[in-house]
């Protein structure tokens, strides 16, 4: 007769910010970076994301979605705010403004085409590759951090993929 | 390249925060403040669907306990019932007061009035005094069972009426559910108290007045003036019979006997009438049906608990109902502006998104 341990019941204890943090800033940045293409612009926006969410841990709900999700929401905020006020800024210099310095080769170890055919695409199109396929959310909390249902996930998915593939194509053909 | 094989590179490169980026969000963790539990924590992660999940049913919980609440301190005092369904049927109405006499000619008219409620017995009603000329009238109430046995009995009151004598001055009958008979009757007052006796019997008395006025008095009088009128007028035709009159005398003396002559043939009209008023007594019989057969239960307090309970929640959901028609053109234009400003920044952040 063999005495068997009695089944302690095993409480998830909500993460710690610092838990959080160490865990998704790899998922936080890359979604930035592919999001900017702009190295330097993605370190600055993953610091203030995870400034505003200290600031916001509080309100943080384990049951309402996972830490991951919830950081990549407010990186997305902060990005789109940076945006804004960038857009902002280039229509009141207007001629003034120098082009923006995104880099070609802004992710490390992609072959140069991969890297040229994603430099083709739109941001809306590189963030649902990156939140999908790279970060590997799934379609749900894709559309959660995008406030979007699952359906266009999905086809935003396709289409970006479709896209990136004949980009990738006709940069073989040249 | 296949989709998959870009799939495969794009997964076999994640990007890496830089050292620099990881420090600093290591130091940022570092100044974490511990998490204090705040009972208002909660709320305040609260989603509007979830807070609506648990406000609405608690608000509606809240309210009915409210009402059942009022409800059973307010039982003890039963809800008003309108009394006029019970003082419809058996309740003898207020004691009216005597009339006088009358003609105020009667120096010291004997009055007798009574009015005796149901159930008396016969022995209670005041009976004529014989010999002495009495207006006597009855008012009788009776309470018959139903519209059939009114009919019946308006009958049978007319038939008692001519068996003892008597005759019908008016009737009256009108009937829908319930039903009213109102007959007047003259009777010898000889056979009064037979007739009322006989009468009740048709139904249940609900109520009886009986009045007498004693005539007696004015009698006396108009015979008194006749007589001294014939003693007048046979003087006066004494005095006429002689022959030493001058005309003068003679005319005057004819035309006293002529007054004399009418005011005693208006007192002779006047004393039969007033024969004939105490030779018949009058009953104002009324025959009636239950204005209201069914009789509203007595409340128990579990009735009262929920009928004022009732009243509460009507209350409260009027109260409702009006924070409705206020609040919600305002709630539905805010959400009309609040879908709108959505609609409006995932335009924008498309455009941001699709222009970089």
């Amino acid at each position: 007769m063999t005495l068997t341990r009695p089944l302690t019941q095993t409480t998830t204890a909500p993460p710690t910010f610092a838990d959080a943090a160490e865990r998704h800033l790899d998922d936080v940045f890359g979604y930035l970076l592919y999001l900017t293409r702009d190295r330097p612009l993605a370190d600055d926006l993953a610091g203030a994301t995870f400034e505003k969410a200290l600031r916001q841990w509080s309100r943080f709900d384990p049951r309402r979605g996972s830490a991951r999700t919830w950081l990549l929401g407010i990186a997305r905020s902060t990005a789109l705010d940076w945006f804004r006020a960038e857009s902002r800024r280039r229509r009141r210099e207007q001629a003034a403004a120098q082009p923006e310095a995104q880099e070609a080769n802004f992710v490390e170890g992609l072959s140069p085409g991969l890297q040229t055919a994603l430099a083709g695409l739109s941001a809306g199109e590189r963030e649902v590759l990156a939140l999908r396929i790279v970060i590997e959310l799934d379609g749900e909390q894709t559309a959660r951090v995008l406030g979007i249902s699952p359906t266009a996930v999905s086809t935003r998915l396709s289409r970006a993929l479709a896209k990136l593939e004949e980009k990738v194509r006709n940069d073989d053909l040249r | 390249m296949t989709s998959a094989e870009l799939i495969t590179e794009l997964q076999a490169n994640r990007p890496a925060a830089t050292d620099t980026l990881r420090d600093r969000v290591r130091a940022l963790a570092a100044a974490e403040p511990a998490r204090r539990p705040s009972p208002f924590a909660r709320l305040s992660r609260l989603s509007p669907r979830r807070f609506a999940l648990v406000a609405v049913p608690a608000t509606a919980v809240v309210l009915l306990g409210a009402a059942g609440v009022v409800g059973l301190l307010d039982a003890g005092s039963p809800p008003q019932v309108a009394p006029v369904a019970r003082e419809s049927v058996g309740q003898p109405p207020a004691a009216t007061s005597t009339t006088p006499a009358a003609t105020t000619r009667a120096p010291t008219p004997q009055l007798k009035a009574g009015v005796v409620g149901a159930g008396a017995s016969d022995s209670a009603l005041p009976a004529p005094t014989p010999g002495r000329a009495q207006r006597y009238s009855a008012q009788l109430t009776l309470s018959v069972k139903n519209v059939d046995a009114l009919s019946a009995a308006t009958q049978q009151a007319q038939q008692i009426t001519r068996d003892l004598g008597g005759y019908l001055v008016t009737v009256s009958y009108a009937t829908s559910d319930t039903g009213v008979s109102s007959l007047t009757l003259k009777v010898p007052t000889a056979n009064v108290q037979d007739a009322i006796v006989r009468l009740s019997g048709l139904g249940k008395i609900v109520s009886q007045q009986v009045q007498i006025d004693d005539l007696q008095g004015q009698v006396d009088d108009l015979t008194k003036r006749e007589t001294a009128l014939r003693e007048q007028i046979a003087r006066l035709s004494a005095r006429l019979a002689g022959t030493d009159l001058d005309a003068q005398t003679r005319a005057t003396l004819e035309a006293r006997r002529a007054a004399a002559r009418s005011e005693l043939a208006q007192v002779r009209v006047s004393r039969s009438q007033v024969n004939a008023e105490a030779r018949y007594a009058t009953i104002q019989l009324t025959l009636q049906t239950p204005q209201s057969a069914v009789v509203p239960p007595v409340p128990t307090r579990w009735d009262n608990s929920v009928h004022r309970a009732g009243q509460i929640l009507a209350a409260e959901a009027t109260i409702v109902l009006y924070a409705l028609v206020v609040i919600g053109p305002f709630a539905l234009l805010a959400l009309l502006i609040w879908l709108g400003r959505r609609g409006l920044r995932r335009r924008q952040e498309e455009q941001l998104l699709s222009a970089r």
